[in-house]
This record gives structure tokens, sequence and C-alpha cells, in this order.
């Protein structure tokens, strides 16, 4: 039996080694990407382990994988910090930063808005632990919507949330949007292995990475191929910034008809899909 | 149950004071107490409306649909559910304290009826905002009843309750919060105010772990309510 060649076994072996390294760094933690929707870490320890961890949100994070992972839609985020956005889901959390920097807060101390503000705001709103810097801020109408609309959260907490507003500023002009994902974001937080049987959490639509393999997205590409390229009602909707047409319309007539920057939402989409 | 209904009447005598302070002229006058606002029909009412904010995305409707609507709070507040899943079942509730969960779910229901109509008016969010927040008590407290093979109340649409006089309360509250923004934001705390104490007194009259866990859950919230209206009422 003739021996098989040493350049055959290395061209086999070199990719294996290579990208079971990787698979196996990723399941163990030690390998993490960045990017848009780049995975979070997750909370170990405590009632809340298992869940994606604020504090692990960064700068270039987009909105829109900020609702993936957490579940705080991303119209909500653009409305805390004062973007008027028509894809909110594309606005990356260093864009706060841009919009306001060292303020002066209501209660006169400087103040810094920037991604720590967005941790802020996604643990105050899902009830997920967190603490800030000390000279972070908080728009006032981001404390607003978590007084309204967030989690419950003790008589400390509270004091502390509301000494840090500042008055809410307004988005006139381009703001960073966020590059593209290097992994996709799992639909909801909803979707991890702790949630319950709640009433109107999400499917689990929450599928991770999508098998787009062979996927060209042309100006001919519908939403209902975005489907079966592997995204979720939700990621694409957090994308647009609004509600998902009928699967069969092209995503390029959608954007054309609705104001919204095709090369842009393309360039998302592309994000969530890896590629 | 007695405190609640005491706390009620106290409630009214508030708003009466209200209503003597605002000024302009009475909303539909003529309306019976208690019956729903004219022209509202059960399952409208976030739909309409300008300003910012989640009333963009809600399905017309959805508010009174348990957990349904469009951005519900229930999609980043799924942790409240699954810690209450977690917790292991406490002994069965006697008649006394289903009557006093009943009573509470129909105040919670109260407030989310009273902001729904109040949003419907007046352009800051915080009202729509809050009627969603308050949906999620009642899909909450529904997750408890569900636990203990207490049926939930049927909610038959805004304005409409089992108890009479929460159904008068609505009528007061909403014509009395219709004045004005300001009246509006004092309602929002009248109301807040009384659930705590409520939710006070259960949590005094209870011991089942689960129980107390959707008590102090609903108080937080609560108290978070409360101090977004005094916020409002400090401006």
């Amino acid at each position: 039996m003739k021996k098989p060649s040493p350049y055959i076994a290395l061209a086999v072996l070199t990719p294996a080694i290579l990208f079971g390294g990787i698979a196996g760094a990723k399941a163990l933690g030690w390998w993490r990407t960045s990017g848009a929707g780049a995975e979070p870490a997750r909370l170990d320890q405590g009632g809340f382990a298992g869940s994606y961890d604020p504090a692990d949100i960064r700068g270039s994070s987009s909105f829109a994988s900020i609702e993936g992972f957490f579940g705080v839609p991303a119209a909500l985020l653009a409305q805390a910090f004062g973007f008027d956005a028509e894809a909110p889901g594309l606005i990356a959390a260093k864009a706060v930063e841009e919009l306001y920097g060292e303020v002066r807060g209501i209660g006169g101390e400087e103040r810094d808005v920037g991604t720590d503000a967005v941790k802020l705001f996604v643990a105050r709103m899902s009830g997920l632990p967190f603490e800030p810097e000390g000279n972070t801020g908080m728009p006032e109408e981001g404390i607003e919507l978590i007084l309204t609309l967030g989690a419950g959260m003790d008589q400390a907490t509270r004091d502390d949330l509301i000494s840090r507003a500042v008055a809410t500023r307004r988005a006139d002009g381009p703001v960073s949007q966020a590059g593209p994902a290097t992994q996709a974001a799992p639909a909801s937080q909803a979707a991890a292995p702790s949630a319950g049987s709640a009433a109107g959490q999400g499917s689990a639509a929450a599928a991770a990475a999508p098998a787009s393999a062979g996927f060209s997205f042309t100006g001919r590409t519908s939403f209902g191929e975005l489907i079966a390229a592997g995204l979720s009602k939700s990621q694409i909707e957090g994308a647009l910034g609004r509600a998902m047409p009928p699967s069969a319309t092209s995503v390029k007539d959608f954007c054309e008809s609705n104001g919204l920057t095709f090369s842009q939402v393309k360039t998302a989409l592309l994000g969530l899909l890896g590629q | 149950m007695k405190g609640i209904r005491i706390s009620l009447s106290a409630l009214a005598l508030a708003i009466s004071a209200i209503a003597a302070l605002g000024a302009g002229p009475a909303f539909a006058a003529g309306q019976k107490e208690g019956a729903p606002l004219a022209g509202q029909a059960p399952g409208q009412g976030l739909g309409r409306g300008g300003g910012r904010g989640l009333g963009r995305g809600a399905a017309p409707g959805g508010l009174y649909a348990p957990g349904a609507q469009g951005a519900a709070p229930q999609a980043y507040r799924s942790a409240e559910f699954a810690a209450l899943a977690a917790l292991p079942r406490g002994d069965a509730l006697q008649a006394g304290q289903i009557a006093e969960l009943v009573s509470l779910y129909e105040e919670e229901k109260l407030a989310r009826d009273v902001y729904a109509a109040l949003g419907e008016r007046f352009g800051p969010p915080i009202f729509r905002n809050l009627a969603l927040s308050e949906r999620s008590h009642m899909d909450l407290l529904a997750a408890l009843f569900e636990r203990y093979g207490v049926s939930t109340p049927v909610d038959r649409g805004p304005g409409l309750f089992q108890d009479a006089e929460k159904a008068a309360a609505y009528g007061r509250l909403v014509e009395a919060g219709l004045r004005g923004e300001a009246e509006a934001a004092a309602v929002g705390a009248l109301i807040e105010r009384d659930d705590i104490q409520s939710l006070r007194e259960l949590v005094q009259s209870n011991a089942n772990e689960d129980l107390l866990y959707v008590l102090d859950r609903l108080l937080a919230g609560s108290e978070n309510h409360l101090a977004a209206f005094e916020r409002r009422l400090q401006r």
C-alpha cells in the first residue's frame, strides 16, 4: 500500500488544527471576537449566571446587536440618548460618546456620557447587575424610560440613577454606525437557557450564527431569502428599525420606498450574517 | 382587601382635590361614571397619537393582549419571569388570599387603563410606556395565578372591571387626569401611591416565596413609576 504524501496530510491537518483550535477556544471562552455584533461575555455567578453581561457592551456594538443579546429594543436605545434615526439598529454605542462626551450634569457635576451610559441603560432596563463608573451620566429621557419601562430597583439604585441626570441632546447630523459584525447576535436574551416560559417571550428565534454559506446579497434579494440564510425576523427588524414587510419584498425596494440607504442596510444585514 | 378599599376612598378624595385645583372644562361632560370613555372601544388605545417612543411600534390593541404588544417590557425583563419559574410553588392559597390577588390584578389593570386613556390625550410617551409596564405587571400576576391554578380575571377591555368601585375610580381618575398634563401626573402619582400601599400590606400578610417575589417586583416597579411622576411634577 502506498504511503500518503506528507503534503496531503499537512494540507488536511493544518486547517483542521486551525479551525478546531478556534472552535475549542471559543467553547472555552478564550476566543472573543470584536465588532458590531460580537457576543458579550456572560455573567458567571449569582442569580443571573448565564445571562449576557452589560459590562461587556463595547463602543463598536450596534444597537441592533444589543437588542439581539439583551432584548432592549434599538429604537428605545436611540430614544434614550436622543437619536432620531431611521435605522436605529445601525447606530454604534460609541455614537453616544460623540453626541455627549463630557458634559455638565443637571446637578452641576461633570458627567461622561458614552458607552458606559449605554451599559447602564441596558442594565437598569433589564435588571441585570452593573456598576457604572462614578462620573457616568444619563440623559433625562433615558432616566424616564428606565423608570417607566425598566426593571424595578431599590431606592439607593434609583437615587443613584436620578443623580446622574444630564440634559438630553438631539442628534441632528450623521452618527457613528456600527461596522460589519463578526458574529450574529441571538434574537433575544430571552432565549438564554435560564429563561422560563414567560408570557411575551419571543420564540427561540434566537438561533445564533446562520449557515449562510453561498448566500449572495444582490439588489433582488428578498427578506425571505435573508430568513432562509439564517437571520431571524427580529434581527432583520433590528437592522431596519421597523417592522419587516412580507417576505417576498426585495430589500432594495423596501429601502427605496422607506427612505433607507440600501448600502447601509445591506452592510448591517451582511454583518449579522457574518459576512 | 379592607386596606385596598379604604385606600380607594382616599384616592377619590384626593381626586376631588385635584379637580378643585384644576382649570379648564371637564372632560366628556355627562359621561357616565365608570363607563368607557366616549368613542373608546375595547382594544383601542396606544395606536393613535403622535410623539416618539414605543407607541410607534405597538400594534393597535396589543396593549390589551397578554404579553403580545410591540416593544413590550417582557422582551428585556424575561429574567423576572424566569426567576419566578425557578422558585418552588408555595402552600396552596386560601380563598382570602386569592381574592386579594385578584383585587391587586384589577388595581394593575386600573393603572393600565387610566394611563392608556391619558396617553391618548397627551404627547409625552410616559403614559403609553407606563400602560405597557402595567400590562407586564398583570402578566406577572397571571403567571403566578397559573402556578396556583387560579383563573386570571378576564380582561374585558379598558374601563371594565369586576369590582364596581374600581370601575367608578377609573371614570374619576381619567376625568381628573384629562384636565392637563400636571393633573395627569398627579393622578399617576396617586395611583402609584395607592398601589404601593396595597402591595406593602400584601407583603406583610403573605409568606410564600414565589408570591413575595412577585409582590416585590411589582412594588419595585410601582416605586419607579412614582419616581417618574414626581420628577415630572417637580419640573
